[in-house]
Parts: structure tokens; C-alpha cells; sequence
């Protein structure tokens, strides 16, 4: 049963090779019986299957070092007084956990 | 000039109002993230004190907007925006001052929206800092 089993297992493998070989192999190449430009299509078949393989990522440690991290945005506010924060690039203030304030925009900035 | 300044105004207004307020830094209710993107595009048609002077005047434009009790006085709002943007050069071409003015509309029009938007979102503070200034004599306001 066993030796069945394996024997058909090896048909339909070869099955499947003459299948991909037929499927890659331009159609001139078949009509012809060229060889070459049909181990040239299973070449390409096998490239194909290779491709939509997963493949093991290898990564080198002493060539992939660490990456440092990003810098943070550069900023342009400061802070005048407690309570407030004014922003150069805008020439406004805002309160501190809250919305504009124009007195202190006229303040710092409008003067 | 104001009836213009208006119609752009809103009509940019109607866009930036609908941005998201999730951006808004911690630290203020400012929409960081959208100012950014405003004043990269910003021409320097205007010297920093007038550009903190359309800020003023673009809040109170949005303060008329959002909190209750506000209204514009024209005259005070055309004087003042008068002389927010004078330029600094008197002998300007009339095509250069007509494209000064077309790029001081964007800039007010941008303003007021995200000042819109801000004070939208959370108006406690935006209108309490209106009234503050309201009640200020050594700050000029556009307001009745």
C-alpha cells in the first residue's frame, strides 16, 4: 500500500514538472521542440515559484547595525510666563491647555 | 475690500473647519499639525508684527463665530486691518499690490478657519480669552 502510495506520488510530482515545463515554455518552443527555450521556461517557472516562496531572511549583524532613532520635530515655541505658550513661526500665544490668547500674542509678537 | 475679505474668508473657513482636532498639541489647544502645513505655504508679504496683528484679527473675526456676545464693528475692523497690512514700501507696482492683496486674503482666510476650527472644538477657553481681551483698554479689539 505503502510502495502504491509513493509510486503515485511520484507520477503526479513529474506530472506537475512536465505541466509547469509546458505551462512556462512559449508556444514556438513547443511547436518547434526546441530544448533550449523550453528548459529556459521551466528556468522561468522555477523563478516564479521560487519568488512566491517564503523565503528565510538572513540579516548579518555586523552589517545591519541598530538604527538610531528619528529626532524629534524641531519646535519654535517657549513659553513667556506660566501659563503660556507662544509659538515663533505662527507669532501667537495660546494659555496653556487652552485655545489663543490675544493678549499675550499682542504682547510678544504685535509690539 | 471687506466684502471680498469675507467671501474668501468663509469660504476657506468651511474647509478648515472641518479638520480634525485630533492633532491639537497637549500643551495648547493650537492644531499643531495644521498650522504647520499653513505656514509652510505662507508668503512674507507682511513684516512679524502684522502677521501677530492678523492673528488678533482673524481671532476676533472667529470669536464673532463661535462665542456669544461678539460683534464686529466694521470701521474699527477696516481701520485695523488697514494698518495690519501697509506695505512696508508705498511705490509698488499696481499688479504687485493686487497680488499682495490676493495673498493677504489666503493668509487672513487661513487664519480665521483654523481659529474657527480651534474655537469649535473647545470654546471655554478660546471665549474666555475673547473676553478678557474685551475687557482690555491698553489692547485694541475689533469688536462693538
Amino acid at each position: 500500500m505503502s510502495r502504491l502510495l509513493a509510486r503515485t506520488a511520484s507520477l503526479l510530482s513529474l506530472a506537475g514538472i512536465v505541466a509547469a515545463t509546458v505551462v512556462a515554455t512559449p508556444a514556438s518552443a513547443r511547436d518547434h521542440g526546441r530544448v533550449g527555450a523550453a528548459i529556459g521556461g521551466a528556468l522561468i517557472g522555477g523563478a516564479i515559484v521560487s519568488a512566491l516562496s517564503p523565503r528565510k531572511v538572513i540579516v548579518d549583524r555586523n552589517v545591519y547595525v541598530p538604527v538610531a532613532p528619528a529626532p524629534p520635530p524641531p519646535t519654535d515655541s517657549f513659553t513667556p510666563s506660566a501659563g503660556v505658550i507662544c509659538y515663533t513661526s505662527q507669532r501667537a500665544c495660546y494659555t496653556m491647555g487652552g485655545g489663543y490668547n490675544p493678549q499675550w500674542t499682542w504682547s510678544v509678537f504685535a509690539r | 475690500m471687506i466684502k471680498s475679505l469675507t467671501i474668501a474668508s468663509l469660504a476657506l473657513a468651511v474647509t478648515l473647519s472641518t479638520v480634525s482636532v485630533s492633532s491639537a498639541d497637549e500643551k495648547s489647544h493650537r492644531l499643531d499639525d495644521a498650522w504647520t502645513s499653513a505656514l509652510l505655504g505662507q508668503e512674507p508679504v507682511l513684516s512679524p508684527q502684522q502677521f501677530a496683528k492678523l492673528n488678533n484679527l482673524a481671532f476676533q473675526a472667529a470669536a464673532v463665530r463661535v462665542c456669544e456676545g461678539f460683534e464686529l464693528d466694521q470701521n474699527k475692523f477696516t481701520a485695523a486691518l488697514d494698518e495690519a497690512t501697509t506695505p512696508a514700501k508705498e511705490d509698488l507696482a499696481p499688479e504687485t499690490l493686487d497680488a499682495r492683496q490676493a495673498f493677504i486674503l489666503i493668509e487672513f482666510g487661513t487664519r480665521y478657519g483654523l481659529f474657527l476650527a480651534e474655537g469649535e472644538a473647545k470654546d471655554e477657553s478660546f471665549c474666555k480669552n475673547a473676553k478678557e481681551l474685551k475687557g482690555k483698554t491698553d489692547i485694541p479689539n475689533v469688536w462693538e
